[in-house]
C-alpha cells in the first residue's frame, strides 16, 4: 500500500480541478454581450459620435513653394496656356490649345520615379476640373514621360489639350498636392510601389495667356 | 496490489507515455518547426534572380544574355547625337547579345548603396534595345546621379526582365566601387551598332 492505486489518483487530480470549473461558472458570461455594447457605445460618445467628422482644412501654399513627402518634393511653379507646344507631347485638336503646368519635381525616394501612371509624380498632384495630364516632358531636353531618379531634380512640363473656350487668362486653377503611401506587394503581387494619394495640401494658380507662345517661358525648349 | 486496481482503466494508463517524454516531444516539434522556419528563404530569396557576376572586360553569360563590360567612366558633361548634358553621370560601354532568342534588354540599373538608378532614355543609348542570338550590339548606358554622389558600393545589374520582372531569370551584376571609376570630364555615348561591323 506505498501507492493509492491509479483511479485515486485520477479522482485526486479532477479534485484539484474542480475549484478552476466552479470559478469559471461563476463568471457571468451573459452580461458580456451588455458590457461590450456598453463600452462600444461610450467609446463611439466619447469620440463625436456616429456624425461624419469635420475634416481639417488643407494647408494653403503659395505657387513656387515647395510640397514635401517621403516620395517627392514637388513645387509647382506657374500654369500656362499655349495655342501649341511641340515637343511636350501633347498636340492640340481644331479648337483645342495647351495648358501647361511647369514644376520643379526632386524624387525622395531609393528608385526611379515615373511622372505619369500609376504610382507617379501627377498622381501626387491634381488640379480641379482636368484628368490625368495628357502628357509630361522635361523642359531641358524635351525628353517625353521623364524618369525621375533618385535625388536629381527636374523641371517638368505636364500638358493637358483643353477646350479653347474653356480657359482664359486670369482664371484661377486649383492644385492639390497629395501625400502617396509605399506599399509592399505580398502574396499574388510584388514589388514596391506608392498608392493611394491622400490629399494634404492645396494651392491657387493663376493661369497666364501665352498666345502663340513664339516668346513664352513654357515653349522656349521647341 | 496491482489486483486492487481495476483492470479497465489501469491497463491503458500503463501503456500510456510518460507525462515528461510528451512534453519533450512537443518541444522539441516546436523548436524543430521554428528552425525550419527560420532557413526558409522568404519569397523574395525564393525567386531572386540568378546572379551572374560580371568583370570589365570579361564576358558574363546568362541563360538568355551576354554581356560584355568594356569600360565604366564617370563625366560631367555627356554628348550622344545631338543631345548634350550637364550634370553627375556614369558612362557604361557594353556589348551585349541574347543567347537563345531575340529579346529586349528591359533593364539596366545602377544601385548605389541600395538606391536605384535606371539608365537615363534622355541620350540615345543601347537602353531598351533589341538583342540578336550571337551576334552582339555595342554601345553605351548612361545613369544620372545626383549632385556631389562620387563615392560608394555600386553594381550595375544588367538583365532581360521581360515587364520589367527579373525574378528567376539571369541577371548579369558588375560590381565596383564608385569612388575608382576614372572621372573623364567630357565624354560621348558609344553608337549602338552591331559589334563586328
Amino acid at each position: 500500500m506505498s501507492e493509492p492505486p491509479v483511479a485515486e489518483r485520477t479522482r485526486a487530480r479532477r479534485r484539484r480541478l474542480t475549484w478552476l470549473r466552479a470559478a469559471g461558472d461563476r463568471v457571468p458570461t451573459a452580461w458580456f454581450a451588455a458590457i461590450g455594447t456598453g463600452v462600444f457605445l461610450l467609446a463611439t460618445a466619447a469620440f463625436g459620435g456616429l456624425a461624419t467628422a469635420a475634416e481639417p482644412p488643407l494647408a494653403q501654399l503659395r505657387p513656387g513653394t515647395t510640397h514635401v513627402n517621403d516620395m517627392r518634393s514637388l513645387t509647382v511653379e506657374r500654369a500656362v496656356l499655349i495655342d501649341e507646344l511641340p515637343g511636350s507631347g501633347t498636340s492640340p485638336d481644331k479648337g483645342e490649345r495647351v495648358l501647361a503646368i511647369v514644376v520643379d519635381v526632386e524624387n525622395h525616394w531609393t528608385e526611379p520615379l515615373r511622372p505619369e501612371g500609376t504610382g507617379s509624380v501627377a498622381e501626387s498632384f491634381s488640379v480641379a476640373g482636368l484628368d490625368e495630364p495628357s502628357s509630361s516632358a522635361r523642359m531641358d531636353d524635351a525628353t517625353i514621360g521623364p524618369v525621375l531618379q533618385p535625388g536629381v531634380p527636374a523641371q517638368v512640363v505636364y500638358t493637358w489639350a483643353v477646350d479653347a473656350e474653356d480657359f482664359a487668362a486670369g482664371d484661377h486653377l486649383v492644385v492639390t498636392l497629395n501625400d502617396l503611401s509605399l506599399y509592399t506587394g505580398s502574396f499574388v503581387t510584388s514589388g514596391t510601389s506608392w498608392q493611394d494619394p491622400t490629399p494634404s495640401a492645396t494651392m491657387t494658380l493663376v493661369i497666364k495667356d501665352v498666345g502663340a507662345g513664339v516668346d513664352a517661358e513654357a515653349g522656349d525648349e521647341g | 496490489m496491482k489486483a486492487d486496481a481495476p483492470p479497465v482503466t489501469a491497463a491503458p494508463a500503463a501503456r500510456r507515455l510518460p507525462m515528461w517524454a510528451a512534453w519533450t516531444i512537443g518541444i522539441g516539434c516546436v523548436v524543430i518547426a521554428w528552425f525550419v522556419a527560420l532557413v526558409t528563404p522568404d519569397a523574395d530569396t525564393a525567386q531572386a534572380p540568378f546572379v551572374v557576376s560580371a568583370a570589365v572586360g570579361e564576358s558574363a553569360t546568362g541563360r538568355n544574355i551576354e554581356v560584355t563590360v568594356t569600360d565604366v567612366r564617370r563625366a560631367e558633361h555627356v554628348a550622344a547625337g545631338g543631345w548634350s548634358a550637364e550634370g553627375n553621370w556614369v558612362v557604361v560601354d557594353v556589348e551585349a547579345a541574347s543567347v537563345l532568342s531575340e529579346v529586349q534588354l528591359n533593364r539596366a540599373v545602377l544601385v548605389v548603396d541600395g538606391t536605384q538608378f535606371s539608365a537615363s532614355e534622355r541620350p540615345d543609348s543601347i537602353r531598351q534595345a533589341s538583342l540578336t542570338a550571337g551576334i552582339p550590339l555595342s554601345g553605351s548606358l548612361a545613369f544620372e546621379l545626383p549632385e556631389g554622389l562620387d563615392a560608394g558600393d555600386a553594381s550595375l545589374e544588367i538583365a532581360l526582365a521581360p515587364r520589367g520582372d527579373t525574378r528567376l531569370d539571369s541577371m548579369i551584376v558588375l560590381p565596383f566601387e564608385l569612388a575608382e571609376v576614372a572621372e573623364v570630364g567630357d565624354t560621348e555615348l558609344l553608337a549602338t551598332e552591331w559589334t563586328n561591323l
